[in-house]
């Protein structure tokens, strides 16, 4: 099914209000928790894996899955607060 | 009224930790579809929460897959050069930095523009003040003769080991 004009705008829309929303949030883990945002962005944007990550911050890999895991966590909650 | 109204603080917490899991599972998918299936795939997994959608959207966006697959190892050996910390749009080598992804105790993940490859890397160096001990210094010229030996793809370029 094809989306008419201002469908495909509004999607639009509201994908770049949620999509701040996220950045901002990844920001605000960056301040109130480094080493959770670091993991993300190294897992996420880095591509690296979970040993690698484990190496570069001299962490082990239970502890580098547990921080990304507690990272969505708290991303996922502040999105949640934010547009409940 | 909001669909978490009336839960306990219990329950909320329940909640997140689902909505992580779910996150996770849903990132492991989308590193294996099309782009066109992206949003097909968060619909699946976040119907009712577009929040979450958006959540997945850039934390598993293409860009990131983008990103070459070169070995921890290599990419470090490849850049085993002593340096300070590194800025946005700053030049090192032909990499152009746009940004830092990770630091710890043994050196820097940078996200960085190769443009020679025409292609964003993630891009780890070693620290300055590990570069200058013999042990490390001697594990990265190493690895540095090992990769030029081996004729290994160089993703991300070579620079000549200049440790302190």
């Amino acid at each position: 099914m094809e989306l008419a004009g201002s469908d495909v705008r509004d999607r639009n829309s509201e994908e770049s209000e949620y999509d701040v929303a996220v950045h901002e949030a990844l920001e605000r883990l960056s301040k109130l928790h480094p080493q959770r945002a670091m993991v993300v962005r190294l897992k996420q944007f880095g591509d690296l894996s979970i040993g690698q990550i484990a190496e570069t911050l001299e962490l082990t890999e239970g502890k580098v899955r547990d921080t990304h895991k507690h990272a969505l966590q708290w991303l996922s909650q502040e999105l949640r607060r934010e547009f409940s | 009224m909001s669909f978490r109204d009336g839960m306990s603080e219990g329950d909320s917490r329940l909640d997140d930790r689902n909505d992580a899991s779910r996150l996770e599972v849903c990132l492991e998918a989308l590193r294996s579809v099309s782009e066109e299936s992206i949003e097909q795939l968060l619909n699946e997994h976040f119907p009712k929460s577009p929040e979450l959608r958006a959540l997945g959207r850039v934390l598993g966006s293409p860009i990131s897959d983008s990103l070459p697959t070169v070995s921890h190892q290599q990419i470090r050996a490849n850049n085993a050069v002593s340096f300070g910390e590194l800025l946005p749009d700053q030049v090192f080598g032909h990499y152009v930095i746009s940004g830092t992804l990770g630091k710890g105790g043994m050196g820097v993940v940078y996200r960085a523009f190769d443009t020679k490859l025409k292609r964003d890397v993630a891009l780890k160096l070693i620290q300055s003040s590990n570069a200058s001990t013999e042990t490390a210094r001697s594990r990265f010229l190493n690895e540095a003769r090992a990769v030029a030996a081996s004729r290994l793809p160089t993703n991300a370029g070579f620079l000549a080991p200049a440790i302190a």
